[in-house]
């Protein structure tokens, strides 16, 4: 099938904290309640449609295990977006943020763009990380933030999609540079410039609160 | 579905003389091994022998199965129409590489009635044919029945050849059954429980039709005679074999070690199984007057390693040993997800200490996901032996404490000695796991120049997809009821399966092949990760093994390699 962009994806976060759920969810459409432990790296794809254009997004859903991360670090590289995730239900997945975010940005190209994702919203009685703390640590860290459920398929969608339109975005505004594939952006075969001259590019913000 | 016939080929078994612990190459320890020439006549290393097998690894265009569904007639229905023993090595030589490269087929059936579609060369069947009426006729005059995978000798170059053959008649002994489970008139009586039989595991954005196939589909042989159900997953293992087993193990003496570990090698019966693995993974000791001592001994250190490590009213854990204990919990729920013994509360916490004591004593690696995995063959093999019933369905919660106890220590030494012949796959990096990837490219490169190209040309890198070909030693990609076959061939190799696996690996990717040339990145990264082997069965598995034992004596020891 013919696209205009294909744009990489890498997830992130520590293990357990439904990043292979999210990804099952976005790309199958169905929840796995108990999942098998990803080793190494698991992919998937999809095809989305960002103002009226065709983009493909090749996911790396990486292992969350530290002992891994001297495999992951790898998939960085050539990404385009990142999902970095944590559960909304365990404080320590939240604390470890900050190291995620530093291996990620010394690790991928600066023009990656990282959406912060508080995952397993829909377990609301067991939260342990507000939609607050998750909104300011995002805005401190100029990061796009949602919280999601992948159980209920909540805000799933939106968390690939948002990112693709940020990620489209750069791309009109020459941030990217499309010719270079390490910036994990490459182009298809389909028209690309017709319907940005057609139509203006809506980007609302989803709501990033995803349980009441 | 069963490729019985195929699985034949080339078996290292001890039964065709090939001693399977031996090859042609010097090790990567550096102990220079012989083949062993018994009934052989010549070594593999002749040319007979080895042009053969290594024209088909090396050929960039292999032969091509005639059909993706492909058939192999029943000697038993077939009449003899020429071809003799004496000129049938071409023959057989041609089959050979046709059968090999077909394993990628998962619709190869074997069916008795009214079927003449033959894999390869059209003499093959003349072939079987002669074979079987040969042999029926010994039969007759000895008055009796073959026993399978039974093979008297093996003569020169030709040793694949007999070894097809002669197997291809004992897989199909005269009183045996020969069914599938989608056969309708499969007679319950006929049905025998199969304790390791189940579906691979699952994992997330499956996309091949593979996965809707129930684990009741798959199609094996039984021996619908005598033997007790609890062996039957011993598809292939003769009453002779077992027998061989039993001599060495009921030994008044010693236990023969290198016996029993050649005897190993080609698959345990699993009445013994689990005193086999013990014994090979040295937990057992080969007196047998001091077994009970002995096992009592170590069963008494794991289980106070367990009140001094991990009980909590004993110690007060660091923040370290907590956030262990936190990250294996959450695992070993989601270890064997679509196993219903494994969900069970008792069978968890057993497995949560044996890998939380196991990564306390092994600091240097300390726990790593994965090592969840292969802790589990361990638990049901030894869980089966205890029960000798269906440990997949049945009610855990009847099992006695003493026997989960046993149980839980016997599988934490045997995973400790298992785990301790691939110490640096788990330490930091994982520097073991890296070599294995970069050998399983060297050796891709060498025997399927095509694939390489195709792989490297679509920017797929082996690590991408073969981490955790190494991390989990296949066990995401085959039935638990497989990996138990290929822990035997493991636990027999002992601290040089790291090497044999690497060529297990090769042998598995080059079984797809065809298919991946076919694709591009993003298909091939999807299809590897959910390969379809749902309905494999031990033939597969067998002939799998028979590939990597030949890639094995090809290339290993060979400079460019290592």
């Amino acid at each position: 099938m013919s696209y205009s962009y294909l744009f990489k994806y890498i997830i992130i976060g520590d293990t357990g904290v439904g990043k292979s759920c999210l990804l099952l969810q976005f790309t199958d459409k169905r929840f796995q309640p108990v999942h098998d432990l990803t080793i190494g790296v698991e992919f998937g794809a999809r095809m989305i449609n960002i103002d009226g254009k065709q983009v493909k997004l090749q996911i790396w859903d990486t292992a969350g295990q530290e002992s891994f991360r001297s495999i992951t670090r790898s998939y960085y590289r050539g990404a385009a977006g990142a999902l970095l995730v944590y559960d909304i239900t365990r404080r320590e997945t939240f604390h470890h943020l900050t190291t995620w975010l530093e291996d990620a940005r010394r690790h991928s190209n600066s023009t990656m763009t990282i959406m912060l994702v508080g995952n397993k919203c829909d377990l609301d009685s067991r939260r342990a990380v507000s939609y607050e703390e998750g909104k300011k640590f995002a805005q401190q860290h100029d990061l796009i933030f949602l919280e999601t459920s992948a159980k209920n398929d909540e805000n799933v969608e939106e968390a690939f999609n948002y990112t693709a339109r940020i990620i489209n975005e750069k791309i009109e505004k020459g941030i990217i540079d499309v010719t270079n594939e390490m910036n994990g952006v490459k182009v298809g075969n389909a028209p690309t410039a017709t319907t940005n001259l057609l139509e203006k590019p809506t980007t609302s913000e989803p709501k990033g609160k995803c349980c009441g | 579905m069963s490729l019985q016939a195929h699985s034949s080929v080339l078996s290292p078994s001890d039964d065709v003389s090939i001693d399977p612990t031996t090859n042609t190459g010097s090790n990567p320890q550096g102990h220079t091994r012989t083949f062993s020439n018994q009934g052989i006549g010549s070594s593999p290393s002749s040319d007979g022998f080895l042009s053969k097998i290594s024209k088909y690894f090396k050929s960039s265009t292999p032969p091509t199965p005639t059909s993706s569904s492909s058939t192999v007639t029943s000697p038993s229905t077939l009449t003899p129409s020429g071809g003799g023993n004496n000129n049938s090595t071409s023959t057989t030589g041609q089959y050979y590489s046709n059968s090999v490269n077909n394993i990628g087929s998962s619709n190869s059936t074997i069916t008795t009635p009214n079927t003449s579609n033959v894999v390869g060369s059209t003499n093959t069947p003349d072939y079987y044919q002669q074979k079987q009426k040969q042999l029926q006729k010994k039969q007759k005059k000895k008055g009796t029945t073959p026993k399978p995978g039974t093979i008297s000798k093996v003569r020169g170059a030709s040793f694949p050849i007999e070894a097809i053959s002669e197997q291809i008649v004992g897989v199909f002994p005269q009183n045996s059954n020969i069914t599938t489970s989608e056969d309708d008139s499969l007679s319950e009586k006929s049905k025998v429980y199969d304790p390791f039989e189940e579906g691979p595991r699952m994992s997330i954005g499956s996309d091949n039709g593979s996965n809707s196939s129930s684990a009741g589909n798959t199609f094996v042989i039984r021996n619908s005679g005598n033997i007790s159900n609890y062996l039957s997953d011993d598809e292939g293992v003769s009453e002779s074999k077992l027998e061989k087993f039993r001599q060495i193990l009921n030994s008044n003496d010693d236990i023969d070690i290198e016996n029993l570990r050649k005897l190993s090698w080609r698959g345990i019966p699993s009445s013994v199984r689990a005193v086999v693995w013990k014994i090979l993974l040295g937990y057992m000791p080969l007196n047998r007057e001091r077994t009970e001592q002995i096992i009592n001994r170590k069963r008494k250190e794991y289980l106070d390693y367990v009140s001094k490590y991990y009980n909590e009213e004993h110690l007060q854990k660091t923040e370290q040993e907590t956030a262990l204990q936190k990250q294996i919990h959450i695992d070993v729920i989601r270890t064997n997800p679509d196993l219903q013994l494994y969900q069970n509360p008792r069978i968890q916490q057993a497995l949560e200490r044996i890998l939380y004591i196991w990564s306390i004593r092994h600091p240097a690696s300390g726990y790593v996901q994965g090592l969840n995995d292969l802790v589990t063959p361990f638990m049901s093999v030894f869980l089966y032996d205890f029960m000798k019933c269906d440990i997949l369905t049945c009610d855990p919660d009847t099992i006695s404490n003493e026997i989960m106890e046993h149980m839980e220590c016997d599988s934490f030494w045997c995973f400790t000695q298992f785990i301790d012949f691939i110490q640096d796959h788990y330490t930091f990096a994982q520097p073991g796991i890296q070599r294995m990837v970069n050998k399983l490219e060297e050796i891709i490169q060498k025997i399927d120049e095509s694939l390489f190209n195709h792989l490297q040309s679509n920017g797929l890198e082996f690590i991408q997809f073969s981490f955790r070909w190494m991390n989990c030693l296949l066990m995401r990609e085959l039935s638990l009821k497989l990996v138990v076959k290929l822990f035997d061939a493991y636990i027999a190799e002992g601290d040089e399966f790291e090497n044999f696996h690497t060529y297990v690996c090769a042998a598995f990717l080059k079984t797809w092949s065809e298919r991946l040339q076919k694709m591009d990145f993003a298909e091939m990264v999807m299809f590897l990760q959910h390969l379809p082997t749902r309905t494999w069965t031990f033939n597969e598995m067998e002939l799998l093994l028979s590939q990597a034992y030949m890639l094995k004596v090809l290339y290993d020891g060979n400079n460019h390699l290592n």
